[in-house]
C-alpha cells in the first residue's frame, strides 16, 4: 500500500477525500487480490505478481513434464522387458528338457528308435523356441533388434535365418540418460556369425573427403593455423572447411604477406608449398591450443620454401567410396603450367606402382612436320613405355623439298639438335653431313648455287649414322626431285626441340599457346591409361587457360609419384557357401563400396556385409543357423584383397573342423604323388597353420629334387589346400594318400573322409589356338597334347620357302617358343596337319585339325595356307587336386546347436551329438547372459521407477512452494486486512462528519 | 478629514467585506467542484490623505480576486499525469501480454513444447507404432498453432493499440483547439494584468484541460506574460497563444512488416516525440512491448524450427519418400545458396541422398556437394543441387519456377532418404524436415509428415532401422545451440517468459511508482488551491466581525452627526 506524505502547509477537504478514497481502494484492492488468491489456490494471479517464482515455476513445471515422460518411459519398457525376461524364461525350460532327452539318446542303451523320437523332439523344441524368439509383444518383435516390424526368425530349408539386428533400443530415464529396452535375437540365441575381414583396404584422399573422415574417423577439428614463411605469419580460419578441398583451398587463398602458397592433395594426405622466387622457410602451426594443423598431417616445418608433405590423412571407408580409391594409390603429377585457369592433375587411371615415374610433356604438334600442326580441339596424348626418337622438320624453300629428319637412337638424347645447312661452294649435286655431338649440331653442306638434290642430301644425312631423313609430303606433294635452294642455306633451318622422348612418357600433342587445359584433359583421358582432372590449386581453376609446349613454358611438365598398392581385382568376385549352396558373387559394375555391400547382401547366400567398426574395411558375417559358412576366392584375389576369405595361410591348424583340429601322428602324415611319379612324404609336426603346411609340401626337398615340382596353394575357387601339377607327363598321378592312420590329409581336406587317398586330379586344360587365314578351308587349329602350361605362349608361323609339295617340314624352337612350318606356294591345310602329325618331335607335342567352318562353310582343309597368318598357343592349364575347405564357420547359439543336434541323432553321429551337446551348452550360458542382462536392466528400471517418482514429489513440491498460495497466511492476512478496512470505514465516517461550522 | 472621510471608510470596509464574504461563498459553493482552485481576496490600505503634517489613511480597498495556485507544482503535476499515463499504459499492456501467454497456463507455449517433446519420447518407446509417430506429428501441430495462436494474439492487441493512437490524435486536436481559444479569451478578460483581475472561471477551465492533455501527451507549459499559455511536445509547438496546431495520424511499417500508427502535427511527417502520456505508453507498448516480444516469439519460432529441423533432416522414417518438394522456396534457383533468399542460411558442407530399391533392398548412397566456401567459382545454387541429384541413378529433380526444388524417384520400387546433412541446406530448404515456415505466424508442420507420419525421420541408420534420430530429436529441448550461445530451445522460452514477466513486474512498479508520485504532488497540490470548509469558515466569521465592527462605527459617526445636528443654533 502506498503511503502518500501528509502536506505540511495546510489540508484541505478535497485532499482528506481524496486520501480517504485512496485508502479504502487500496484496502478494496488488496482484499480481492486476497480472495482471488484463496479461491484459485495460486499465489500468482499473473507471472509477474513474483516474476522469480513464476520463472522458476515454468522451469519446475517443465522438468515436470519431463519426469512424467521418463515415469512413462520407465513404465511402458518394463513391460516390454517382462515380456522378453518370460519368452527367455521359457526357452530355457525347454533347452532343459531337449538336453535331457539328448542325454537319454546317447549311449549303449539307446536304440535307433530312440534317437529317431529324440530328433523329433529336437524338431519340435526348435519349432517352439522358433516361436518365442519371434514373439510379438504390444505390436513389436521383441527380439529382432531395433528393426521391430520385421520378424527375427525365419526358417528356411538351409537352417534359420536372424533377419534383425544387433542393435539396442533405448528410451529415456532421465536427462541424457537412456536405458536400453530390449535384448536382440543375436545375444540371446544366437544370429550371426564371427565377422570375416577388416583389412585395412585404405582409401585414397580426394578434394571432397569430409574433414570428419579423416585420422581414421576421428576427424579434424577445423580451427585455425598459422603458416609462416620466416618473416610474416598469416593465421587462417579453417572453421569454414567442410571437405579437404575446402581446407586446401583456404589455406591458399590466405598466404604469409606477398607470397604465394600451393597446396596439393595427394593421395594421402597434403603438400603446402611456397612459392620458391621469395625464399623464406616455411612453418606451418598450430594456433593456440588447437591442434587442427596437427590434425592436418601438416604441422611443422621444412628447410626452404617446401613442399611441406603432410601425413597419411588415413581417411576412413565409406559407403559412398569409390572401389577405385581402395587398396592403394594411383600415381599422379600436377602440372603447373605459367598463367591461370590450366593447372592441371595428371592420375593413372590404376592403383600401383607401374605408373610411377612417368614424365607428362606438353609437345607442340607443329615440330613433328613441315606442316602446321594440330589446332587446337584436336589435341591427343600418347603414353609410351619405350622411347621415341627426336624428329626435326626441315621446311625448305623449294618445291619437293621438305624434309623429316629423325634420330637413330630413340629417346631424349638427340633433342635440341639444331640442324644448319652451309654453303660448300660450287660442289655440283654433292653433299656431306656431320654432327657434333657436343654442341648438338647437324650441318648438311650443300652446293653454293642450289644443285644439290634432294635425294643427295637424304642420302648425306642418312650416312651421319645418327640421323635418318626421309621426304615429309604434309606441306606439298613431295614424292621425287628438289633441291636445296641457296635460300636454304643458313642456320637453324630446323631444330628436334623436345620431340624425342624416353620412355614411360605421355606426350600430350597441344597447339602451344592455344591448347586450353580442358582440351588437354579430352586428350588424355583418352589415353587409357591416364585420367586428367583441373588442379584446385589454381584458383577459380575452370580449365579456360591456354598451354603452352614444354620450350615455350619450361616448368610445364613433371613426373609421376605416389601410386602404390594394387588395383581391386573386382571382376573375380567371391564364393560363399552357406547352407550348402554355393553363391558366386561378382563386383562386375559396381561403383562404390556400397554397391558392393549391396551386391553381398542381395546375393540370397543369407551374409550380411557392413563397413567395420573402425571405418577401414568391409566385414562379412552369416545369418544363416544350423549351417556350415565358407567365404572363399572365384578364381582371382578379390576376398583376399578384401580379406574376407574364411580360409587363409595365416588360420591355424587347430581351429580347423570346428576347431577339433588337425590330427598328427610321428612319422609322416600323408604321402604325395606327383604326375611323374615322384612321391615324397609329409609330416605336419611342425605345423601350425595352413601357411606352415603349404610351406612344408612346396619347400620339400624330394619335390625340389628333380622334375616339375608340386605346388601346395589355396584354392583358387573356394576354400581348401590345392595342388598343382604342372607337369604334362602321365608316369603318374596327382594324389595324397594318408599314411600311418594319419587323419592329417582328411582334416586338411585333402583325402574324403571315407577313403585314406585322393580321388582323380581335375586335369588341366590343353593350351591352343586358332591360325585363321585369307581364303577358303585353311583355317587350323593347334593344340598341346599334354595339359599344362609350358606350352602357353608359343606361336605358330608359315614360312614360304618354296618348298615342293612333300617337302614341307615342321620345326619346334622350345627356346623362341615357336613352331614354325616351311611351306611352299600350294601348300594346303591338310598338308599341314599331316606334317605336324608325322614330325617325330613337334608331333609329339602339338596336333593340328581343321577348324570346322571357315568364313561361314565347312572346312575341308584343302585351302592354301595364308603364310601371313600367325596365332600364340594360350589356355593351357596344369592339373590340379583341390582339397575340401575344413575350416567350416557356422552361427553360434540354440538355433545351430539344435538343428546340429537333430541331424547328428538322425545319423547316429556321435561325435557330432557330443559337438552339438557342446554347441546348446554354450548357447545356454549365452542365453542365460542375456536374461541376467535383461534382470539387471529390469532392476536398474525399477530402481530408477522410484528415483523418478521421488524426483516428481520434489519438483511438486519446489513448484507448489512457488505457485500455490499458503491458505493459512492468505487467511489471516484476510481477516487482518478486512479489519483495517473496517477500522478505515469508520474513520472516514468520522472524519467526514468533522467540520467547524457543526461549532458556529 | 471630517466625520464624513471616517464614514466613507467605513463604508468601504462594509463594501470590502461584503466582496470577501462572497469569495468565501464562492470557494464554499465549490468546495467538490474538479479542478477548482480556491479564491483569495487581496486588501490593500486605501491611500493616505497628507493635512497639513499629518498623513491620514483612508481605510481598505480590494486590490483584487486571485486564484491561489502554484504554477511550478501544476506543471509538476502535468508531468506527473503524463508519467502515470505513460506508464499505467504499459503496465496495462504487459498485464495482457502476460496473460496471452500464460506462461503458467495449461495452454501455453512451453505446455505444448513439454507435451511434443514428450511425444516424441514416445517414438522411442514404440518405434514400430506408426501412430506414436502421427501423435508426435500431432503434437507438433499442436505446439506450431499454440505459437502462432500467441503471435496472432500479441498481433491483435497492437493492433488495438494502433486505434487507440488514432482515437488520441481525435482528443488532442480538440484539447488543443479549446486551449487556444480560451488564451485568447483570458488575454482578452483580463487584459493582460492578472494580479488585479482574473479571469477565474476560464483559468480553470484551461488548466483542466491542460491536465487532460497531459494525460495525453507529455507536454511542456509556457506561462506567457500576458497570462495565455503555451503548449510544447518535444520541441514541437501544440499552442501559440491563440493558435492550435492540429495532428494527424501517420502510418509507417515496422520490422514485422506490420503497420503502425504514429502522431504528427500536420504537415510534418516526423512523429512528435512525445516522452510521457497516454501517446508515449501507447507507442512503448506497441513497439517495445508487444513488438519486441513479437520479435522474441519470431525469433524463437525460427530457431525452434530450423534447429529442429537440422537434426530432423538428418533421419530417416519408417519408410522413404517416393516424391518430396521441398517447403521454402528460393528466390533465385542460380544464386549460391546462401545468397538465395532463404530465411536460414546453409553453409559450406554436403548431405547425402540414400536410395532403397525396394524390390532388390539395394541401397545406393551419393554425397551432394554443397559448395559455399566463397572460394570458387562454383558455389552451389538450387539448379546445382537439382543437377547433382538428379545424376543420381532412378532420380529425378527439378527447381520450380517459384523456386521449390521437387525430388522424385523414377520408378515406384525406389525410395529415398535423406542423412548426414552438414551443411544445414536439408533444413533451410524444408526438405526432410518437420516444421515449416520460419515466423511465429507462419510456423506449421510438414504436409507430407502430416499426410504420412510414417515418414518421422526417427532413424539415421538407415529407414526404418533405428531410433538414434528420435533419441535425439526428444532431449532437443535440453540440447544447447551452438547458434544461440549454448542456450536450449527450452531455456530459450524460459528468457522470454522471464522477460515479460520481469518487464510486468517492472512496468508495474514503475506505474505505482508514478502514481505514488502523482498523488504526493496532487496533496501538495490540494493543500494550496483546495477549499477547506474550517478555513472558509473562520474566514467567515472575521469578516463578519469586521463587518459588525464596521457598521458600529457608522452608527457611531451617525450619532456623532445627529448629536452635531442637535446642537441648537
Amino acid at each position: 500500500m502506498n503511503i502518500i506524505p501528509v502536506p505540511s502547509s495546510r489540508i484541505s477537504d478535497t485532499y482528506v477525500q481524496q486520501e480517504l478514497l485512496q485508502q479504502l481502494q487500496q484496502q478494496q484492492q488488496g482484499l480481492s487480490k486476497l480472495q482471488q488468491q484463496i479461491s484459485s489456490g495460486s499465489q500468482l494471479i499473473l507471472p509477474s505478481d513474483n516474476p522469480s517464482a513464476a520463472v522458476q515455476a515454468v522451469g519446475l513445471k517443465s522438468l515436470l513434464a519431463q519426469n512424467q515422460q521418463y515415469a512413462t518411459n520407465l513404465t511402458t519398457n518394463s513391460s516390454y522387458l517382462s515380456a522378453s525376461d518370460s519368452a527367455l524364461n521359457q526357452v530355457n525350460t525347454l533347452l532343459n528338457n531337449v538336453q535331457s532327452i539328448a542325454l537319454g539318446a546317447i549311449g549303449t542303451t539307446a536304440t535307433a528308435a530312440t534317437q529317431q523320437s529324440a530328433a523329433g523332439q529336437v524338431q519340435n523344441t526348435l519349432s517352439q523356441i522358433l516361436s518365442l524368439a519371434n514373439t510379438v509383444f504390444n505390436g513389436r518383435y521383441l527380439f529382432s533388434g531395433s528393426s521391430t516390424n520385421i520378424q527375427p526368425y525365419q526358417q528356411t530349408p538351409q537352417g534359420v535365418v536372424y533377419n534383425g539386428n544387433n542393435a539396442s533400443l533405448s528410451s529415456y530415464a532421465d536427462t541424457g540418460n537412456l536405458f536400453a529396452t530390449n535384448v536382440t535375437g543375436n545375444s540371446a540365441f544366437g544370429g550371426f556369425s564371427s565377422d570375416f575381414g577388416g583389412v585395412d583396404l585404405n582409401p585414397v584422399l580426394t578434394a571432397n573427403t569430409p574433414l570428419s573422415q579423416l585420422n581414421g574417423g576421428q576427424g579434424v577439428a577445423p580451427g585455425s593455423i598459422q603458416i609462416s614463411d620466416g618473416t610474416n605469419i598469416s593465421t587462417i580460419d579453417l572453421s569454414s572447411a567442410a571437405t579437404v578441398g575446402d581446407a586446401a583451398k583456404l589455406i591458399e587463398a590466405h598466404p604469409p604477406a606477398g607470397r604465394t602458397l600451393t597446396v596439393q592433395i595427394t593421395n594421402t594426405g597434403l603438400s603446402v608449398s611456397l612459392d620458391a622466387a621469395g625464399g623464406g622457410h616455411l612453418t606451418i602451426a598450430n594456433v593456440g591450443g588447437g591442434k587442427t594443423a596437427s590434425e592436418l598431417g601438416i604441422a611443422g616445418s621444412v628447410s626452404g620454401t617446401g613442399p611441406l608433405v603432410g601425413n597419411d590423412l588415413n581417411p576412413t571407408l565409406t559407403p559412398t567410396t569409390p572401389l577405385a580409391n581402395i587398396l592403394g594409390t594411383r600415381a599422379s603429377v600436377n602440372i603447373t603450367s605459367a598463367g591461370i585457369n590450366n593447372d592441371l592433375t595428371i592420375q593413372a587411371d590404376t592403383n600401383g606402382p607401374q605408373y610411377n615415374g612417368a614424365k607428362v610433356v606438353y609437345v607442340n604438334d607443329a615440330w613433328f612436320q613441315a606442316a602446321a600442326g594440330i589446332s587446337a580441339g584436336h589435341e591427343f596424348a600418347n603414353y609410351n613405355q619405350t622411347a621415341t626418337p627426336a624428329v626435326a622438320s626441315l621446311k625448305l624453300s623449294g618445291p619437293n623439298a621438305d624434309l623429316l629428319l629423325t634420330a637413330t637412337t630413340p629417346g631424349s638424347a638427340y633433342n635440341n639438335v639444331t640442324v644448319n645447312i652451309v654453303n660448300g661452294g660450287a660442289i655440283g649435286d654433292t653433299a656431306s653431313a656431320s654432327y657434333n655431338a657436343g654442341s648438338k649440331v647437324l650441318t648438311l653442306t650443300v652446293d653454293g648455287t642450289g644443285q644439290t638434290s634432294i635425294d643427295t642430301a637424304i642420302t648425306a644425312i642418312n650416312s651421319t649414322g645418327v640421323f635418318t631423313a626421309a621426304r615429309d609430303a604434309s606441306a606439298e606433294p613431295n614424292t621425287s626431285g628438289g633441291f636445296v635452294l641457296p635460300a636454304d642455306i643458313r642456320s637453324n633451318v630446323g631444330n628436334t626441340y623436345l620431340t624425342g622422348t624416353d620412355a614411360n612418357t605421355l606426350a600430350v600433342h597441344i597447339q602451344s599457346g592455344a591448347s586450353t587445359a580442358n582440351n588437354v584433359i579430352q586428350a588424355i583421358n583418352s589415353t587409357g591409361a591416364f585420367n586428367a582432372s583441373l588442379n584446385l590449386s589454381d584458383l577459380g581453376n575452370d580449365g579456360s587457360g591456354a598451354v603452352s609446349d614444354a620450350l615455350a613454358d619450361p616448368g610445364a611438365t613433371g613426373t609421376t609419384s605416389g601410386g602404390s598398392g594394387a588395383a581391386f581385382d573386382q571382376n573375380s568376385g567371391l564364393q560363399i557357401v552357406n547352407g550348402g549352396q554355393t553363391y558366386t558373387i561378382s563386383f562386375a559394375g559396381d561403383k562404390t563400396v556400397e554397391d558392393l555391400l549391396n551386391s553381398i547382401n542381395g546375393s540370397g547366400a543369407s551374409v550380411l556385409a557392413t563397413i567395420n567398426q573402425a571405418g577401414t574395411g568391409i566385414n562379412i558375417q552369416s545369418r544363416l543357423s544350423g549351417s556350415d559358412f565358407s567365404i572363399g576366392e572365384n578364381g582371382g584375389q578379390t576376398a583376399t584383397q578384401l580379406g574376407v576369405r574364411t580360409l587363409t595361410t595365416s588360420t591355424a591348424l587347430a581351429d580347423l573342423n570346428y576347431g577339433q583340429g588337425v590330427g598328427h601322428v610321428s612319422g609322416g602324415d600323408f604321402t604325395i604323388t606327383r604326375n611323374d611319379g615322384v612321391t615324397f612324404t609329409i609330416d605336419l609336426s611342425s605345423a601350425k597353420t595352413i601357411g606352415d603346411v603349404l610351406n612344408l609340401i612346396n619347400n620339400n626337398a624330394t619335390n625340389l629334387g628333380s622334375g616339375i615340382p608340386v605346388t601346395a596353394q589355396l584354392n583358387v575357387y573356394g576354400n581348401g589346400i590345392e595342388l598343382v601339377d604342372d607337369d604334362p607327363s602321365t608316369t603318374g598321378t596327382l594324389s595324397v594318400t594318408a599314411i600311418n592312420s594319419s587323419t592329417a590329409a582328411k582334416d586338411l581336406g585333402l583325402v574324403p573322409s571315407n577313403s585314406a587317398t585322393s580321388g582323380p586330379p581335375t586335369l588341366g586344360a590343353l593350351a591352343g589356338a586358332t591360325v585363321v587365314g585369307a581364303g577358303a578351308n585353311n583355317d587350323l587349329t593347334f593344340q598341346a597334347k599334354e595339359p599344362g602350361t609350358g606350352l602357353n605362349g608359343v606361336t605358330v608361323q608359315f614360312v614360304n620357302t618354296g618348298a615342293a609339295p612333300g617337302s614341307e617340314s615342321v620345326s619346334y624352337n622350345s627356346g623362341a617358343q615357336t613352331l614354325t612350318f616351311d611351306v611352299g606356294p600350294t601348300t594346303t591345310a591338310n598338308t599341314i596337319i599331316n606334317v605336324l602329325a608325322n614330325d617325330p618331335v613337334a608331333g609329339k607335342l602339338f596336333t593340328a585339325s581343321l577348324t570346322a567352318t571357315d568364313g561361314g562353310s565347312p572346312n575341308n582343309g584343302t585351302g592354301v595356307i595364308d603364310t601371313t597368318a600367325t596365332a600364340t598357343l594360350a589356355g593351357g592349364t596344369p592339373d590340379t587336386l583341390s582339397g575340401a575347405d575344413t575350416n567350416p564357420q557356422e552361427v553360434p547359439g540354440v538355433f545351430t546347436a539344435l538343428e546340429r543336434l537333430q541331424t547328428a541323432l538322425q545319423k547316429n553321429d556321435v561325435l557330432g551329438i557330443q559337438r552339438a551337446m557342446n554347441l546348446l551348452t554354450t548357447g545356454q550360458q549365452n542365453l542365460s547372459f542375456a536374461r541376467a542382462a535383461l534382470g539387471a536392466n529390469e532392476q536398474s528400471v525399477s530402481s530408477l521407477q522410484s528415483q523418478v517418482q521421488n524426483e516428481q514429489i520434489q519438483l511438486q513440491g519446489a513448484l507448489s512452494n512457488n505457485v500455490d498460495v499458503n491458505m493459512a497466511q492468505a487467511i489471516s492476512d484476510l481477516v487482518a486486512q478486512q479489519t483495517a478496512f473496517q477500522a478505515s470505514l469508520q474513520v472516514t465516517g468520522l472524519i467526514s462528519k468533522l467540520t467547524l461550522l457543526n461549532y458556529l | 478629514m471630517s466625520l464624513f472621510s471616517t464614514l466613507q471608510i467605513a463604508s468601504n470596509a462594509l463594501q470590502a467585506n461584503q466582496v470577501g464574504l462572497q469569495v468565501v461563498g464562492q470557494n464554499i459553493a465549490n468546495d467538490n467542484t474538479p479542478g477548482y482552485s480556491r479564491e483569495v481576496v487581496n486588501y490593500l490600505p486605501s491611500p493616505t490623505q497628507q493635512i497639513g503634517a499629518i498623513s491620514l489613511g483612508t481605510g481598505v480597498e480590494v486590490q483584487g480576486v486571485v486564484q491561489v495556485v502554484d504554477q511550478y507544482l501544476e506543471e509538476r503535476l502535468r508531468g506527473a499525469n503524463s508519467d502515470v499515463a505513460n506508464s499505467s499504459t504499459q503496465s496495462q499492456t504487459y498485464k495482457n501480454l502476460e496473460s496471452v501467454v500464460g506462461a503458467l497456463q495449461s495452454n501455453s507455449i512451453d505446455s505444448a513444447m513439454n507435451t511434443f517433446f514428450s511425444s516424441i519420447s514416445g517414438i522411442l518407446n514404440q518405434p514400430e507404432s506408426t501412430s506414436a509417430r502421427n501423435l508426435a506429428v500431432l503434437q507438433g501441430q499442436t505446439l506450431a498453432s499454440n505459437i502462432g495462436n500467441v503471435a496472432t494474439r500479441v498481433i491483435q492487441a497492437r493492433n488495438d493499440l494502433n486505434s487507440q493512437v488514432v482515437g488520441l490524435t481525435t482528443s488532442i486536436n480538440q484539447l488543443v483547439t479549446q486551449i487556444a481559444s480560451l488564451n485568447t479569451r483570458i488575454v482578452a478578460t483580463e487584459g493582460g494584468n492578472s494580479q488585479v483581475s482574473q479571469a477565474v472561471g476560464l483559468r480553470d477551465q484551461r488548466a483542466e484541460d491542460l491536465t487532460q492533455l497531459s494525460n495525453l501527451v507529455g507536454v511542456t507549459v509556457q506561462q506567457q506574460a500576458d497570462g495565455s499559455d503555451n503548449v510544447f511536445v518535444g520541441g514541437e509547438y501544440l499552442v501559440f497563444e491563440g493558435t492550435a496546431r492540429q495532428v494527424q495520424t501517420i502510418y509507417s511499417q515496422d520490422t514485422n512488416g506490420l503497420t503502425a500508427a504514429n502522431v504528427s502535427v500536420v504537415g510534418d511527417n516526423s512523429p512528435l516525440k512525445a516522452q510521457s502520456g497516454q501517446l508515449a505508453g501507447l507507442l512503448a507498448s506497441r513497439d517495445t512491448i508487444l513488438g519486441g516480444y513479437l520479435d522474441q516469439l519470431n525469433q524463437f519460432a525460427g530457431t525452434l524450427a530450423f534447429e529442429f529441423n537440422k537434426v530432423f533432416s538428418q533421419g530417416q522414417g519408417l519408410t522413404g519418400y517416393t516424391s518430396v518438394t521441398s517447403t521454402t522456396p528460393v528466390t533465385s534457383a542460380t544464386a549460391p545458396l546462401d545468397a538465395a533468399g532463404l530465411p536460414f542460411t546453409p553453409v559450406n558442407g554436403s548431405f547425402q541422398i540414400q536410395t532403397l530399391n525396394q524390390k532388390t533392398g539395394a541401397t545406393s548412397t551419393t554425397t551432394i556437394q554443397v559448395d559455399l566456401n566463397g572460394l570458387d567459382k562454383n558455389e552451389t545454387s538450387l539448379n546445382s543441387i537439382a543437377s547433382q541429384i538428379s545424376a543420381v541413378n532412378g532420380l529425378t529433380a527439378s527447381v520450380s519456377p517459384n523456386g521449390n526444388l521437387t525430388i522424385s524417384s523414377t520408378s515406384p520400387d525406389v525410395q529415398f532418404s535423406f542423412a548426414n546433412d552438414t551443411s544445414g541446406a536439408l533444413a533451410a530448404l524444408g526438405v526432410n524436415t518437420f516444421f515449416t515456415g520460419s515466423l511465429a505466424t507462419d510456423l506449421g508442420v510438414n504436409s507430407a509428415l502430416v499426410d504420412n507420419p510414417g515418414a518421422f525421420a526417427a532413424s539415421t541408420q538407415g529407414i526404418g532401422s533405428d531410433t538414434s534420430n528420435a533419441q535425439t530429436l526428444a532431449n532437443f529441448i535440453n540440447q544447447p545451440l551452438a547458434s544461440q550461445n549454448g542456450l536450449s530451445v527450452g531455456q530459450l522460452n524460459d528468457q522470454i517468459v522471464s522477460d515479460v514477466t520481469q518487464g510486468s513486474a517492472v512496468a508495474q512498479s514503475m506505474a505505482t511508482g508514478d502514481s505514488t508520485f502523482q498523488q504526493t504532488l496532487l496533496g501538495q497540490e490540494t493543500a494550496t488551491s483546495g477549499v477547506s470548509i474550517d478555513q472558509e469558515a473562520t474566514e467567515m466569521i472575521q469578516l463578519q466581525t469586521t463587518y459588525q465592527a464596521s457598521a458600529k462605527l457608522i452608527a457611531t459617526i451617525n450619532s456623532l452627526l445627529n448629536t452635531l445636528m442637535n446642537i441648537p443654533l
